[in-house]
């Protein structure tokens, strides 16, 4: 029985995030235990207020560094309080709390080291423009990777304790998503992709990520990768 | 055909910059005077897009008739020079800063 850490990245997020948490699951089969780790990545609104009313454990970062950056906490987090796998999960509600399990699957069961969860299933209600990025972000992680995933952007994924002791992430921003894909299989560990599901309501449409940051993102992972 | 090219790519580059130079000064992310030097910068960038022949007038008013290739390219070279050594130390801090924030986010788990 393993004991699993929930990862949330919090960027104002005050008007969902008491109910993203509070629709997790308590238990899951094959886990013991189920710890959230809520990362206030520095917000300007109650983000911080409202966690602190729910079960998970609050992180707080002092500013703002963006998505990576909590990430890369949150997972830093799970270690340190000796969980066996981790979740992270975007904020704002898009993802389905009963994809968790589906997740987490191929990690307990089929030995792999990390899952992604992919919004290929759900995709006719995906905004054309984010279908069309998102593509173009699966190209680019694909030559930076050469691994080819249906959702390099996904937040939703799921770790194994060799991933998260393996891969290193230095990337502060959306990046992150590629950068985990591109560091997974330089460090030779079993990736796989799960069907998802996504709630696109006004809320999370609003959020994610803008064209503008698409071109800094690629200009980022290039970085990364020349740099390593 | 190069002068239809760098007319392209200034006015997509410049409606990328500008409404975003206006997003953050109104999200409070960029000061005034910031604002307005970057948009004086990529207006600079769109007129000389449009009108390249106004840096051949200044070089030779300035006495040189020569050359124009060449101060172009330097000028290139130079600006991609400055702005990789930006982009590393930049990245550099944003390094450390996520490290600290980790760090002091994390404190409670020790």
């Amino acid at each position: 029985m393993s004991h699993l850490a929930i990862v949330i990245p919090v960027y104002n997020e005050g008007k969902v995030i008491r109910k993203v948490i509070e629709s997790l699951p308590t238990k899951l089969k094959g886990v013991r235990q189920i710890t959230i780790i809520a990362v206030n990545d520095g917000s300007t609104d109650d983000s911080a207020r409202e966690i602190h009313k729910t079960r998970a454990i609050l992180v707080n970062h002092p500013i703002n560094l963006g998505a990576g950056s909590a990430t890369i906490t949150g997972l830093e987090g799970a270690k340190r309080i000796g969980a066996d796998l981790a979740v992270t999960i975007d904020g704002d509600g898009q993802h389905d709390p009963k994809d968790i399990y589906t997740l987490v699957k191929p990690i307990l069961f089929d030995d792999f080291d990390l899952a992604i969860g992919s919004r290929l299933e759900n995709r006719d209600n995906m905004p054309i423009f984010k279908r069309v990025g998102n593509w173009g972000l699966n190209l680019v992680t694909f030559i930076l990777s050469g691994h080819w995933t249906t959702d390099s952007q996904s937040g939703m994924k799921a770790f194994s304790k060799r991933a998260m002791r393996e891969i290193t992430l230095k990337t502060c921003g959306f990046e992150v998503c590629s950068e985990i894909i591109m560091s997974a299989k330089s460090k030779r560990l079993k990736i796989c992709e799960v069907p998802i599901n996504t709630i696109y309501d006004g809320y999370s449409q609003k959020k994610g990520q803008s064209i503008f940051n698409g071109v800094n993102l690629v200009v980022k992972l290039i970085f990364r990768k020349i740099t390593g | 055909m190069i002068i239809t090219f760098s007319k392209v790519f200034a006015t997509i580059f410049a409606l990328m910059v500008l409404p975003k130079l206006i997003v953050e000064y109104r999200a409070k992310k960029e000061s005034f005077q910031m604002t307005v030097f970057w948009a004086v910068i990529w207006v600079g960038v769109l007129i000389l897009a449009y009108f390249p022949g106004l840096v051949e007038w200044v070089i030779k008013k300035m006495g040189s008739v020569s050359g124009v290739e060449t101060i172009y390219g330097i000028a290139f070279i130079f600006i991609m020079y400055i702005n990789y050594r930006i982009y590393a130390k930049s990245h550099r801090i944003e390094q450390n800063l996520r490290k600290i924030a980790t760090q002091v986010g994390l404190k409670e788990f020790e």
